[in-house]
């Protein structure tokens, strides 16, 4: 039952926002501080954003009927508590700051001193709120707003990784250059204590490997290396070479996000139904049972629904043989849901936030002139044996996700329009 | 670099066989050594010493029987069958022809800890001492698991375990028939123990003919639960030898991951 109460000002409001106040546009215009002015103007469509965000939690927490489960419901209530106790920071400091505004002209040369020092660390506040605090706060909320089903920030942090490379053009060379990165792969994990295992690898003939699994667990071990997903170009001379010609080649990496496994393979399971699951172990073994002794354990699963088939043969027990393939393949339907929220929230908006194709070419590491350059960003480093010592990677990682933000910051204030 | 010659003895094994044997080999004489083994016919498992089974990595030893993947897979299902018809109820268990121990190892692994207490039989010596090493590497000996040499098809077999009653029993005894073990191949018969694949009689249900009153005398009644071990195209019969005895009921057979009939599992 809604009281709707008309104001002087012939507006209908719900009891909801009447009970909370709600301060109109006048307040941009409020200050008689010249420095706050300022500071409200260069931010301005950052403080209508917070505004707004608090308005649309307001009314998703307050409605009845909303779809929402009780998941999303919580998740809302936690940013939306967080958001409203940054606001309230900011509304008071305000508040504060006009007040001592007022002693700033005071006879008393200690109440003047006292005002300056007082409004100095005040407008520093604030200053922090709006370039620190709120941005954060935004970033971290759940990326579409409405829907209420994406993956929060908090949520991918958590995710382990699994990655997958595979050798692309140039023969040998790209295959020596994959198992190259795997050590890498390796030791970036051990230099960040995260453990690493490798889960398949396939051997070349002429040396390196083929294809390799890597699965590193660990809080946050996603999110660091996802920045790794698409091809990675190698300029050198190889080792055979005899005429000390430049070989190009290339591997192709894909990192996925592994959730934390939960009981045994189907059960609660979110991400398939086990029914949609094809499981090929490999050969008939004819009559079995103590009739054979055969030591392949290849198994095969195939999801029918997306047609997704993971392959895994490299312990010599079935059973593991399976329980790996099982996680690979969650690996790679959390991936694609992943994407496919991504995509949903590139269409909803101005597609600031770069799509990543995983057949673009995202490094080239450069032999002769001893350098490894990121395309996305344009970032040089001058050192491949450290890059591929893993030592460096996390100034790549550093420089990417502070763009991706970036993007996503500008999206968000875009969201906001003039 | 390798040798010509071990090159020609590496493309006899398949590239997964030869990175095992690779990553098993502390030098690569010994890598030359077990190749030549693996050519020559004998079993991976006896040269790498091991199997997997489950999470367990059980002893492999000539003569003994080496695990196979099915009964893997049924003891996986029976663990799983078996908690949901007795939760948190500590078992006693008999293992039949229990070789290298490993099927009531893999229950201990798998049930609560402390839930299991196994008894294993077989009438082979070394077969019992190995079973007693695998029960150690897994962390189950007395009484979890413990073992006792003895024939099941002797007259006097129940009668030596008559004091004790049973919540489960386990078995994958003998059941190649005499035709057909004639025509195994030879790494399994070149190498494993005779008394332990071959069942002497045509059908080759000579060990199954004699386990109802065995299971019988065994199996405490009501809610005792057996699960045997099946030839391919044995499932059938040894089904009907169980309804015959009329001591049992909901007799199931469960198929293998290769969609063989390989489990006959009943309820007293």
């Amino acid at each position: 039952m809604h009281r709707f109460v008309q104001s002087s000002r012939t507006c209908l409001r719900k009891p909801s926002t009447l009970s909370k106040p709600r301060p109109t546009r006048r307040w941009l215009h409020d200050s008689s501080d010249s420095a706050l002015d300022a500071l409200e103007k260069d931010h301005a469509k950052l403080l209508r954003l917070v505004r707004r965000r608090i308005d649309v939690r307001n009314e998703a927490v307050d409605q009845t009927s909303n779809s929402s489960t009780e998941i999303s419901k919580a998740r809302y209530m936690k940013e939306y508590e967080r958001l409203n106790a940054a606001w309230s920071e900011w509304t008071r400091a305000r508040t504060s700051l006009l007040e001592t505004s007022t002693y700033l002209s005071d006879e008393d040369p200690t109440m003047r001193a006292l005002a300056n020092e007082e409004r100095a660390s005040l407008l520093s506040t604030l200053s922090s709120l709006l370039t620190s605090t709120f941005p954060s706060l935004l970033l971290s909320s759940a990326s579409s707003s409405a829907a209420g089903g994406a993956t929060s920030q908090e949520e991918i942090n958590s995710y382990s990784a699994l990655i997958e490379l595979k050798a692309g053009v140039g023969g040998s060379e790209s295959s020596l250059f994959l198992e190259s990165l795997t050590r890498t792969y390796t030791r970036f994990a051990t230099l960040n204590l995260l453990p690493c295992t490798l889960l398949q690898s396939s051997p070349s003939d002429s040396g390196g490997l083929k294809y390799a699994t890597l699965e590193i667990k660990g809080e946050g071990s996603y999110e660091k290396l996802r920045w790794e997903s698409g091809v990675h170009r190698v300029q050198r001379v190889p080792v055979t070479e005899t005429s000390g010609r430049t070989h190009t080649s290339t591997v192709a990496v894909v990192v996925l996000p592994l959730k934390e496994e939960r009981g045994d393979e189907g059960e609660g399971e979110e991400l398939f139904d086990m029914k949609d699951v094809r499981i090929e172990v490999m050969r008939a073994r004819g009559a079995g049972g103590q009739h054979v002794n055969k030591t392949e354990s290849a198994v095969r699963l195939t999801h029918e629904p997306s047609g997704i088939t993971v392959s895994m043969q490299d312990t010599r027990s079935q059973h593991k043989n399976r329980e790996k393939a099982f996680q690979v393949l969650r690996a790679r339907l959390l991936d694609r849901k992943l994407l496919a929220e991504q995509q949903a929230y590139r269409a909803e908006r101005r597609q600031l936030v770069k799509g990543a194709d995983r057949s673009d070419k995202v490094r080239t590491y450069n032999f002769a002139q001893n350098r490894v350059t990121d395309h996305r960003i344009g970032l040089t480093l001058n050192g491949v044996q450290q890059v591929l010592d893993g030592e460096w990677l996390w100034q790549f990682h550093d420089a990417l996700r502070e763009d991706y933000e970036k993007s996503r910051f500008e999206d968000l204030l875009s969201e906001v329009g003039e | 670099m390798a040798s010509t010659a071990f090159k020609n003895l590496a493309k006899k094994v398949s590239l997964q066989e030869l990175k095992w044997l690779r990553d098993s080999a502390p030098n690569q004489q010994a890598l030359h050594n077990m190749l030549v083994r693996r050519v020559a016919g004998e079993p991976l498992q006896y040269i790498l010493g091991n199997t997997p089974f489950g999470p367990l990595t059980i002893k492999t030893r000539p003569p003994t029987l080496i695990p196979r993947p099915e009964t893997e897979d049924w003891t996986y299902k029976l663990a799983r069958f078996v908690s949901q018809t007795f939760p948190s109820k500590q078992l006693n268990i008999v293992d039949l022809c229990t070789g290298t121990g490993c099927i009531p190892l893999l229950l201990s692994a798998l049930l609560p800890p402390g839930s299991v207490r196994s008894l294993g039989i077989d009438i082979s010596e070394l077969a019992c001492q190995l079973a007693l090493e695998n029960a150690a590497e897994a962390g189950f000996s007395h009484p979890v698991y413990r073992v006792q040499q003895d024939n099941i098809l002797s007259p006097e077999f129940s009668k030596t375990l008559q004091e004790q009653s049973f919540d489960l029993i386990t078995c994958n005894p003998p059941y190649i028939p005499p035709s057909e073990y004639h025509s195994l191949p030879a790494c399994v018969k070149d190498y494993e123990d005779r008394d332990a694949l071959l069942a002497d009689s045509p059908d080759g249900l000579l060990f199954y003919r004699a386990l109802p009153s065995i299971f019988k005398a065994l199996l405490r009644a009501p809610n005792g639960v057996f699960a045997v071990e099946v030839g391919h195209k044995q499932g059938e019969a040894v089904v009907k030898l169980f309804k015959d005895a009329r001591s049992f009921h909901s007799i199931e057979l469960w198929n293998d991951p290769w969609d063989i009939p390989r489990t006959v599992v009943g309820r007293t």
